[in-house]
C-alpha cells in the first residue's frame, strides 16, 4: 500500500495536493458561508459544482494527455519493468483520493450547515439524496477524466467540466425523484467507472508500446 | 579470440508505410562503445527503441547479455536507455525525477543523481524546476543523470549528443569512457549519432544504417584500413569517379573515399592517399546507399 501511495505522490505536485485536500474543502465551506444555503440539497449542489470543476480542470495538470496517441511521454517509465504497475497504482490511488475528497467535502458541508443552522438531515430520505449527489458527482468526474486524458488541452478539460456541471443539474432531478433506485444504480456505476477508468487509460498507455497504424503489418 | 556480444538481434523486421527496418543480424560488441550512424529516417531510433523494450511490435529475436536472456522485461534493470524528446513527463520536476527513479529501479542511487545534477549544472540547484522548463540540452543532461545514477551493464542512447553544446559533448565522451572503464569489459554503450566528428574519439565500433538496414559495420580502426581517402587532380577526376566509393570535385581537383582493395585501379593517376576520418567514411557509405540524389 505504501508503494501505491508513493506512486501517486510522485505523480502529483505538492501544490496540487494542497489544493485538493485543503483549498477545495475550504473553498466549498467559504462559498456556503457567503451563499447561506437553505437546505442540505443546496449545500450538496454547491459542493458538487466546485468539486467537479476543480477535479476535471486540475487533472490536466497532473494526468493530462496521458492517453494521447503515441504516448511518447512514457519513455522513461517504460524503460523499467515496474513502470506500468506504478502508473496503474497512481491512477488507482488518485481515484480513491477523489472519492475520499468527495466524502471530506460533503461531510464538511453537512457539519458546517448543521453548526450554522442547528439542524442536520430532516429524515433518511434527505441523507440518501445527499449521498446520491456525492456518488453521481464521483461517477461524472471519473467518466469525464476518462475522456479528457485522451487530449492534452486545459480547454478541453474546462469545456468538459462545464458540460459535466450542466449534466449534473439534470442528474440531480433524477436523484430527487428516485433517490433509492438511484442509490443502488449509482453505487454500481461508481464501482464500474472506477474499474473501467483505470483499465481504459492503462490500455491506452500500454498501446504506446505499439504503433497502432502498423500493428497488423509488422 | 571471438568477440563477445552484449546484445544479439536476429532477423529484426518492423514495417512502416514506405519503410521497413530489416536487420538480419546485429551483434553489439560487449565492452565497447558502438556508434549507430545513419541519415534521418534510417531506422536508428526505431532499432534503439526495440532494443530498449519500449517498442514491442516487431518480428525477430533479441538476446541480451551473452545470449542468455530473451525477455527484455527481465533485463530492463541492467539496461539504461536515454531518448530524445518527451522522455520524462513534462510536469515532473528534477526532484520528482529522482523520486520516481527510486521507485522504478532497484539500483538507483539518489546521492549519485544529485551529484551528477550538480556536476552537469542541471537546474542551477533548483530541484523544483520543471522538466518542461529545461532547455533541450539540460533535458538530455537530466536524462543522463537519471540513467548514470543506476548500476547498468549496457547503455542504449538515442542521439545523446545532438542537443548538447560542444563542451558538453566532450563531457559526454568522458562520461562514456568512464562508464566503459568502470565496467572493466562488462559495460557496453550503443548510441546513435549525427555528430560523428565529436563522438569519434569515443567510438570503438561503428554501424552505418541506411533505409532500415545496416550497410556497413566494423571496428573503427578496421574501417580506416578498409577505406582510404584519395585526393587527386582534376584531369583524373572522371577516371577516378568510377572507382571511388564517394566523390566530390571542384575546379582544382577531387577527393573521395575508396576501398583500399581498389587502390590499384587508380594506379598511374597523380593522387595522394590519406587515412580517412570516421565521419568521411560514414558520409561516403551513406551517400552510396541513400535514396537522396547527390548528382
Amino acid at each position: 500500500m505504501i508503494r501505491k501511495i508513493k506512486s501517486y505522490l510522485i505523480f502529483t505536485p505538492v501544490f496540487y495536493r494542497w489544493l485538493m485536500f485543503l483549498m477545495v474543502p475550504a473553498g466549498t465551506i467559504g462559498l456556503q458561508w457567503l451563499i447561506e444555503p437553505i437546505d442540505l440539497f443546496m449545500t450538496g449542489y454547491i459542493n458538487v459544482m466546485i468539486w467537479v470543476m476543480v477535479e476535471i480542470i486540475s487533472d490536466n495538470w497532473v494526468f493530462g494527455g496521458m492517453a494521447v496517441a503515441g504516448g511518447k511521454q512514457w519513455e522513461y517509465v517504460k524503460t523499467s519493468k515496474r513502470g506500468m504497475p506504478i502508473v496503474e497504482n497512481a491512477l488507482g490511488v488518485n481515484m480513491a483520493r477523489q472519492f475520499l475528497e468527495g466524502m471530506i467535502i460533503f461531510i464538511a458541508g453537512w457539519a458546517f450547515f448543521s453548526l450554522r443552522n442547528g439542524r442536520g438531515f430532516s429524515d433518511v430520505g434527505e441523507l440518501i439524496i445527499y449521498v446520491d449527489m456525492l456518488l453521481m458527482a464521483y461517477f461524472v468526474i471519473v467518466a469525464a477524466l476518462s475522456i479528457t486524458r485522451f487530449f492534452d488541452s486545459v480547454l478541453i478539460n474546462t469545456g468538459t467540466a462545464s458540460l459535466a456541471s450542466i449534466l449534473l443539474v439534470g442528474g440531480f432531478a433524477l436523484v430527487a425523484a428516485w433517490k433509492y433506485v438511484m442509490l443502488v444504480l449509482l453505487v454500481i456505476l461508481a464501482a464500474a467507472v472506477s474499474v473501467m477508468g483505470v483499465k481504459l487509460i492503462m490500455w491506452r498507455v500500454r498501446e504506446s508500446y505499439y504503433d497502432r497504424a502498423d500493428k497488423k503489418e509488422y | 579470440m571471438e568477440m563477445q556480444s552484449a546484445i544479439i538481434a536476429t532477423n529484426i523486421k518492423k514495417k512502416y508505410k514506405g519503410f521497413t527496418l530489416d536487420i538480419p543480424q546485429c551483434r553489439i560488441p560487449k565492452g565497447f562503445a558502438t556508434a549507430l550512424i545513419g541519415e534521418n529516417g534510417a531506422g536508428k531510433s526505431t532499432f534503439l527503441n526495440i532494443l530498449a523494450g519500449i517498442r514491442l511490435d516487431f518480428k525477430g529475436d533479441i538476446r541480451y547479455f551473452d545470449e542468455q536472456e530473451p525477455d527484455v522485461e527481465k533485463v530492463k534493470e541492467r539496461l539504461g536507455y536515454t531518448g530524445p524528446g518527451c522522455y520524462f513527463l513534462p510536469n515532473w520536476n528534477i526532484t520528482q525525477v529522482k523520486e520516481i527513479s527510486g521507485l522504478l529501479f532497484d539500483t538507483f542511487d539518489a546521492k549519485r543523481y544529485e551529484q551528477l545534477c550538480g556536476e552537469l549544472g542541471i537546474g542551477d540547484g533548483d530541484g523544483l524546476k520543471k522538466v518542461s522548463g529545461l532547455s533541450d540540452g539540460n533535458r538530455m543532461k537530466l536524462t543522463l543523470a537519471a540513467v548514470l545514477s543506476r548500476e547498468t551493464e549496457c547503455l542504449l542512447m538515442d542521439e545523446p549528443a545532438s542537443p548538447l553544446d560542444p563542451l558538453m559533448r566532450d563531457k559526454l565522451c568522458e562520461i562514456i569512457r568512464d562508464y566503459l572503464a568502470a565496467g572493466q569489459g562488462e559495460h557496453t554503450v550503443f548510441f546513435s549519432t549525427h555528430n560523428i566528428s565529436d563522438m569519434e574519439n569515443v567510438t570503438d565500433y561503428c554501424m552505418i544504417m541506411e533505409n532500415g538496414s545496416i550497410v556497413e559495420e566494423g571496428f573503427v580502426e578496421d574501417l580506416k584500413e578498409k577505406y582510404v581517402l584519395v585526393k587527386g587532380e582534376r584531369k583524373d577526376a572522371e577516371a577516378a569517379k568510377k572507382v571511388l566509393y564517394s566523390f566530390s570535385g571542384n575546379s582544382y581537383g577531387f577527393e573521395g573515399i575508396c576501398l583500399a582493395e581498389n587502390l590499384d585501379k587508380l594506379a598511374g593517376m597523380d593522387i595522394s592517399v590519406e587515412r580517412p576520418s570516421l565521419s568521411q567514411i560514414s558520409v561516403a557509405v551513406m551517400k552510396a546507399n541513400t535514396k537522396l540524389y547527390f548528382g
